[in-house]
């Protein structure tokens, strides 16, 4: 009944749940039809639901591919090279489960993931045909959060079919990159402007301000690293120049770097560059260092924020993936 | 990112002609993308069987080795090895 024709191309839909039987109800039979077709299934959730999801599946759970979502997808930007490797990986018919949006993410998680779940129809909306299934908790996440989800999925689970959300904003709304502004800090913040002979200063002061706020010193490291990249974005290809804006929030340092450059690829912070190629590698690179990378660029400008936290997050990335391991259960715990 | 061709220019020239050149970075104060960019740019102009030898990378610059993909390039080995000890 969850089958995905070729002639449907990617399908993206989001099920909606309100308790752990609908969960296992919507999400259960969409796996056994995938490994009855003799699909690859990589199913990617927090931990717990992986724990649900097996005690169901009970023998077929050894078929299924699990990923902690907590984990490769606590920077939403991760997701989706992860759907992409395993694409890469399996050549045939493959279908996912994707959860990433739950209850306690931030509310700048929060932004990051939706704009993950938009971007997932530019990634894949022309390619290969497969299925992606996006559990929603209708009980505990927002009214708006459920809003969001009809347009960004173009279609819904309901009854072990797949109809057509109404609400789907379409593949070019998808792309846009000015729909949100940000929120202004909510501490004090240490600001200045940079241009090429200058980058030095806005490491320095970042670095000096990261070590006041407690941060270590390899995450210091990896965030000047991270941040002294976007401002040479700006330098190379928005105008030259920039401005910053730094502050520490909810044990975290933010930095914002802004020019007058306009972003056009909203893929540009996720695709892997190929590393034969020249191309701009900056946002890509930031994205692997940092907690958290926000972009929101208009025809007037580019505002990028990294966010880092202060202490040690475990983190698994997709830069580990080429070994198996990083797929089996045993990294989850 | 302002001196990375002087860079990869010098290296070219003290690098040994034959063999494996090792390069030792555990002293670098920064480096940027288009750094590790002449590195890589080194490496690959070395020429068949010939391999560039990186030690003592500090920890974000490896992982941005692994993320960009240049890890990977046969041309370039990163050393996990103590320095001195090949």
């Amino acid at each position: 009944m969850s089958a995905s024709p070729a002639s449907l191309g990617f399908q993206h839909r989001a099920l909606f749940y309100s308790d752990w039987s609908e969960y296992v109800a919507g999400t259960v039979p969409f796996i056994r039809d995938g490994l009855a077709s003799g699909e690859e299934v990589l199913v990617a959730v927090p931990v717990e639901k992986i724990a649900l999801l097996r005690s169901a599946l009970d023998q077929d759970a050894d078929r299924v591919t699990f990923a902690n979502m907590a984990e490769v997808g606590a920077n939403p930007a991760l997701i989706i090279p992860l759907w992409q490797q395993f694409l890469e990986r399996h050549p045939g018919a493959v279908r996912g489960i994707g959860e990433p949006i739950w209850p306690g993410r931030s509310d700048d998680e929060l932004r990051e993931s939706q704009r993950h779940e938009a971007l997932l129809n530019v990634a894949f909306g022309n390619g290969r045909p497969w299925s992606l299934l996006c559990p929603y908790d209708t009980r505990r996440l927002s009214n708006q959060v459920i809003d969001v989800a009809f347009q960004t999925h173009e279609y819904f689970e309901h009854r072990g079919k797949a109809p057509k959300s109404t609400w789907y904003r379409g593949l070019e709304d998808c792309t846009r990159l000015d729909t949100q502004p940000f929120s202004e800090p909510s501490a004090a913040v240490s600001h200045g402007e940079f241009e090429s002979g200058s980058l030095w200063i806005l490491r320095r002061n970042l670095a000096d301000i990261a070590r006041l706020a407690g941060m270590q010193n390899n995450r210091v490291d990896a965030f000047v690293f991270a941040v002294n990249e976007v401002a040479t974005n700006s330098v190379v290809h928005g105008g030259g120049s920039g401005r910053y804006r730094t502050w520490v929030e909810d044990s975290n340092i933010v930095c914002e770097i802004r020019d007058l450059g306009r972003i056009v690829d909203p893929l540009v912070d996720r695709t892997r560059p190929r590393e034969d190629a020249d191309g701009p590698r900056g946002l890509w690179v930031a994205n692997q260092l940092c907690d958290l990378v926000q972009i929101h660029s208009s025809a007037e400008e580019t505002v990028v924020r990294l966010r880092m936290g202060l202490e040690n997050k475990p983190r698994l990335s997709i830069l580990e993936s080429s070994e198996e391991k990083k797929f089996k259960d045993s990294d989850l715990n | 990112m302002s001196n990375c061709s002087a860079v990869e220019e010098s290296l070219r020239v003290a690098f040994p002609t034959e063999g494996d050149p090792h390069f030792d970075v555990t002293n670098l104060s920064f480096c940027d993308i288009s750094g590790i960019r002449a590195l890589v740019d080194c490496a690959r102009s070395l020429g068949p069987d010939r391999h560039l030898r990186l030690h003592g990378l500090p920890d974000q610059l490896a992982t941005v080795m692994r993320a960009t993909g240049w890890a990977d390039l046969p041309c370039l080995v990163l050393c996990e090895c103590e320095v001195g000890s090949t």
